[in-house]
């Protein structure tokens, strides 16, 4: 597997030069691809550097080799529970309202992230997350639900995205992934659903009254499942955003091009940026749309099951280049690949039947889980 | 306590990005055409609807301050009279071309969807679609020569049925090769898979489930036959009387309004006539559609409810 | 279809079966080939029924005079009625065409999703109700209104252009190639408007969506994704289009004025090669010639429309076409 240099990035407007550390930790990535079975996972060391010292909540990672489930992160004592059975669980930083899960250890709020056990309700110290998620947020998420009709697809979702990390949101089959990622570009209005709550970006929510859907979407871009190319030359393709925005021809064509090298295609495909955009093979096509959801310039990129129609080398070109996304863009990615989501994402968020049951550092949520369901998922015994 | 969490803060950067649709930028200009289009385009409906409205309208003040049930009840003679003997021959055409079209349609549809190799249905498909769009007029005067001629057996409403039916045929074809093509395929493994024969499969499985689609295409084929004229003026003939065996001429309801359409004011009788006969046409063949549309939904609903 | 049509040709048996399972095969194949055989059938009457006679050049020359008192000058040159036939079928496809694309696409795209519903079965509903029907709404109630409003305020507003000239006298009766033409439009648009409907609707969700969410608007992601995805089918439903305007006959009849002259202007009245094949059958009997001049001109007419439904069909490259009442 032939890692890219960062060479083409040093050109790019805006783009900033990546540090020896972040390349040492792109090779590192591509170099320690995860064993294939069960339960053993590996991590991308790219949160190691940053998020400095794993929180006092994280305990140590189980032996890879026995495959067994994991330990449970330390047993909080007093009986869970006493709170009254009925009503959920009050984050006693920030106020916000839990759904009544992980009855039976540390609670993490959603929201502000702050991590109380259920028992008695204390903060715990700064952890890991928190720091993870101390810069920008891209999206806050706060109360959301998606409803067919009066079925709720996904149930009240609070959740924060940070700014220029990749956060990976995992579960079963049929548990609202991505009827959830569609919900943060108002993609779901096409299909009919109805959203309640909350999506901010920029502070402002995106289902507010006086917000376009169209507006959104440009600032909050799309790739999906499968490669969606419109039956155009490549250079058009690319140019679509640009093209119905009537921008200028030089902008175009510098866009296009910064586009195409950050999406990782450039180099295959700069002499022949003519042909047919359907000619090429299932990996470049997924980049080239990727390419095309970059010209328009999003801040927040979210990939629905990006490389799930892609062979194991495409998807490794699509997953390289998502790691060199983060630095202009926020990705939020949906994928039932776990050992995926552990080797593109900074932070997970894992979904069951439509609700959040955990969200951490993916590092944290694949070695300790705190939550039965997720550690259930995370081992293989159901999904 | 609260030094150790981070309330949601957001990037400085998007805080200048407007969402709205407000203002006079490109984004804006592009969302308010796009929204006037939206509103502008249902106009053409009126294009439409307003024929169809208008139809209704003339058709029913010509027709209905003059009709009674005997307007449905006593034969034309000369000039005075009803529509007994119109609609009698309206129905034995359209019913004879119905059996004959069918019968041939309902098996070859079954054929080439079930049977025929790709390529067979694919020709068959493209010339049962090539049959459809042919000109009626020149069904009709293939009819004249072959069968009113050639044969000897005169203007004749056996002649004219069999002529009707080579137009309706394509239609009873088309949706019974489609129904059998729409019953899913998992229902066809799964029943071959038990150990059915094809044809068992065909008959105790495919057919019951396809049968409302099938049904569909006859109410069509029959909405066609009752409402054509062309193939029918040089064919069926013109008699009065009401019809008393196939090989006799008969007068039909679109014949009727074909042939008194221009007649004088003098003869307004005729004219009442031919919208009274427009009238019956336009109840027939709305009907037959509303039918075929509410099978067609019901279908789709049992199927969805099958197999989701 | 590069050889001779033909049964045998179409699907050639597996080897290795017996002559049971040949002459099954054969009798199978012959039920689904129906079609072929009418259309087979209705070639070789014609051909048969015109008897071989050969007009000449003059059959295509504007020359039509079929039952004169000297039989030796009588002439059947069809022109007029081509001109007949290519002026209000083309004209009406156009207009058709653009009708259907605004209701096509206004239909998939813009209206709201019950609405969208309810448009789709009344556009069939059209498409179903008989022509004779149109015909005696075209001429008793129509015809009277556009001689009295319509033709003139065209020839007020558009009497500058060449053919929208006339007279008072010459669209006296209100019937003529105007009313023919809207006539055959909203004849035509049902068909149009279903086949360029289900086009849209076949194109992948996957597609629009990705336009969506690149930000373009809904007219944007039709303008400049769907419609060039379905280029090849609006050319089809215009060629199916066509096919269905030039051989529609019992409404044309009833409003085009069938007068076998060239028309003057859009208002006079003229005859198609459908039209024709009504009005003089009456007096064909009498005149042998001009019997076999009809059926040649059938004959031509059934070429035109086999091939440009061929086309068509082709270039659509579906299983289907929609007709009335919407089945697919």
């Amino acid at each position: 597997m032939e890692v890219r240099g960062p060479e083409h990035l040093l050109e790019l407007p805006g783009g900033t030069v990546p540090s020896p550390s972040d390349l040492q930790v792109v090779r590192s990535v591509m170099s320690g691809l995860p064993p294939r079975a069960r339960g053993m996972v590996s991590y991308p060391s790219s949160s190691e550097p940053r998020s400095g010292s794993v929180g006092v909540t994280s305990p140590a990672p189980s032996s890879p080799s026995t495959g067994a489930p994991h330990p449970k992160a330390s047993q909080p004592a007093g009986s869970p529970g006493q709170g009254g059975d009925r009503a959920d669980w009050k984050c006693p930083n920030c106020s916000a309202v839990l759904p009544k899960i992980g009855a039976d250890g540390y609670v993490t709020c959603s929201f502000c992230h702050a991590v109380f056990t259920t028992g008695q309700p204390t903060v715990a110290p700064a952890s890991a997350l928190s720091e993870m998620m101390a810069g920008e947020l891209a999206l806050s998420i706060q109360g959301l639900s998606v409803l067919a009709g009066s079925k709720a697809l996904v149930q009240d979702i609070n959740l924060n995205v940070a700014s220029n990390k990749v956060t990976a949101i995992i579960g079963p089959s049929g548990c609202g992934k991505t009827t959830l990622l569609r919900a943060l570009n108002r993609m779901t209005e096409l299909s009919g659903l109805k959203v309640r709550g909350q999506v901010l970006y920029g502070g402002r929510n995106i289902y507010g009254a006086g917000i376009d859907a169209v507006r959104v979407r440009r600032r909050i871009g799309m790739v999906f499942q499968r490669p969606t190319v419109f039956p155009s030359s490549i250079f058009e393709n690319v140019a679509f955003g640009l093209r119905i925005d009537h921008e200028p021809e030089d902008v175009v064509e510098r866009t296009v091009i910064t586009s195409l090298k950050r999406a990782g295609i450039w180099d295959e495909v700069k002499d022949e940026l003519d042909r047919p955009a359907l000619t090429l093979s299932g990996g470049q096509q997924q980049r080239l749309c990727i390419a095309r959801a970059l010209a328009v310039s999003p801040k927040v990129l979210l990939m629905d099951e990006p490389t799930s129609s892609l062979d194991p080398i495409a998807t490794q070109k699509v997953e390289d280049m998502i790691f060199e996304l983060k630095q202009h863009y926020t990705v939020v990615i949906v994928t039932h690949n776990m050992q995926q989501a552990a080797r593109v994402a900074d932070l997970t968020a894992f979904l069951f039947q439509g609700k959040l049951v955990e969200f951490g550092l993916t590092k944290q949520i694949f070695e300790s889980p705190r939550e039965k369901l997720t550690e259930n998922y995370i081992t293989g015994r159901f999904g | 306590m609260s030094g150790s969490v981070n309330r949601p803060a957001f990037a400085p950067a998007s805080v200048a990005d407007d969402l709205s649709a407000r203002g006079f930028g490109r984004a804006t200009r592009r969302i308010l055409f796009d929204k006037w289009i939206g509103r502008l385009l249902p106009l053409l409906f009126i294009v439409v609807v307003f024929p169809i409205l208008d139809m209704i309208w003339w058709i029913a003040q010509n027709a209905l301050p003059t009709m009674t049930w005997s307007t449905l009840t006593t034969p034309l003679y000369g000039d005075v009279g009803g529509l007994y003997g119109a609609i009698l021959g309206t129905t034995y055409l359209a019913g004879l071309a119905l059996a004959i079209c069918g019968v041939l349609g309902i098996f070859g549809g079954m054929y080439t969807a079930e049977y025929a190799s790709p390529r067979t249905a694919t020709f068959a498909r493209l010339f049962g679609n090539i049959l459809a769009g042919t000109p009626a007029i020149v069904i009709g005067y293939t009819g004249y020569f072959l069968l009113v001629l050639y044969t000897g057996w005169g203007t004749s409403i056996a002649a004219g049925a069999i002529t009707l039916s080579v137009f309706m045929l394509p239609w009873v074809f088309r949706t019974t090769d489609l129904a059998f093509l729409s019953v899913p395929p998992t229902l066809r493994e799964a029943s071959l898979g038990l150990g059915a024969t094809h044809r068992q499969y065909l008959f105790r499985v495919g057919f019951p489930v396809a049968f409302p689609r099938i049904l569909t295409g006859i109410f069509i084929a029959l909405a066609i036959g009752v409402g054509e004229t062309a193939p029918l003026i040089f064919t069926a003939g013109w008699q009065l009387a009401p019809a008393t065996s196939l090989t006799q001429g008969t007068s039909y309801l679109t014949g009727l309004i074909w042939t008194y359409f221009d007649e004088p004011a003098n003869l307004g009788h005729l004219l009442a006539l031919s919208f009274q006969a427009a009238f019956i046409l336009f109840v027939i063949v709305i009907g037959l559609n509303v039918v075929v549309q509410i099978i067609g939904a019901r279908y789709r609903r049992r199927l969805k409810g099958l197999f989701a | 279809m590069r050889n001779q049509p033909g049964v045998a040709r179409l699907s050639n048996p597996p080897g290795g079966m017996s002559l049971r399972q040949f002459f099954q095969w054969l009798s199978g194949a012959a039920v689904a080939m129906i079609p072929l055989y009418f259309i087979i059938a209705i070639v070789a009457t014609l051909v048969y029924a015109s008897g071989f006679q050969n007009f000449g050049w003059s059959f295509f020359s504007t020359n039509w005079n079929p039952n004169p008192n000297d039989p030796s000058v009588a002439a059947y040159g069809w022109f007029d009625f081509a001109v007949g036939s290519a002026i209000t079928s083309a004209i009406a496809l156009a207009l058709a065409m653009v009708l259907s694309l605004g209701l096509a696409v206004c239909i998939v795209s813009f209206l709201p999703p019950f609405l969208s519903r309810l448009a789709a079965p009344v556009t069939d509903m059209l498409a179903g109700i008989p022509s004779v029907v149109y015909g005696i709404w075209g001429y008793v109630i129509l015809a009277p209104y556009f001689s009295k409003v319509i033709d003139p305020w065209m020839v007020g507003t558009l009497g500058f252009l060449p053919g929208f000239n006339a007279t008072p006298t010459q669209y006296a009766g209100g019937v003529g190639l105007i009313l023919a033409i809207f006539i055959l439009t909203i004849m035509v648009v049902p068909i149009t408007t279903a086949l360029v409907r289900d086009s849209l609707r076949s194109i992948p969700k996957e597609l629009e969506e990705a336009g969506l969410a690149l930000g373009a608007t809904r007219w944007e992601t039709m303008r400049r994704v769907k419609i060039p995805f379905i280029q090849r089918s609006i050319f089809s439903a215009g060629l199916l289009g066509f096919g269905r305007a030039i051989g529609e006959t019992v409404a044309v009849f009833m409003v085009i004025g069938n007068e076998v002259t060239l028309p003057t202007s859009i208002f006079g009245g003229s005859t198609t090669m459908a039209t024709l094949l009504v009005s003089q059958m009456d007096s064909a009997f009498t005149y042998p010639l001009l019997l076999k001049a009809l059926v040649e001109i059938a004959l031509v007419l059934m070429v035109i429309s086999l091939s440009v439904n061929a086309i068509g069909l082709r270039l659509l490259g579906r299983k289907t076409v929609t007709g009335p009442g919407g089945i697919e």
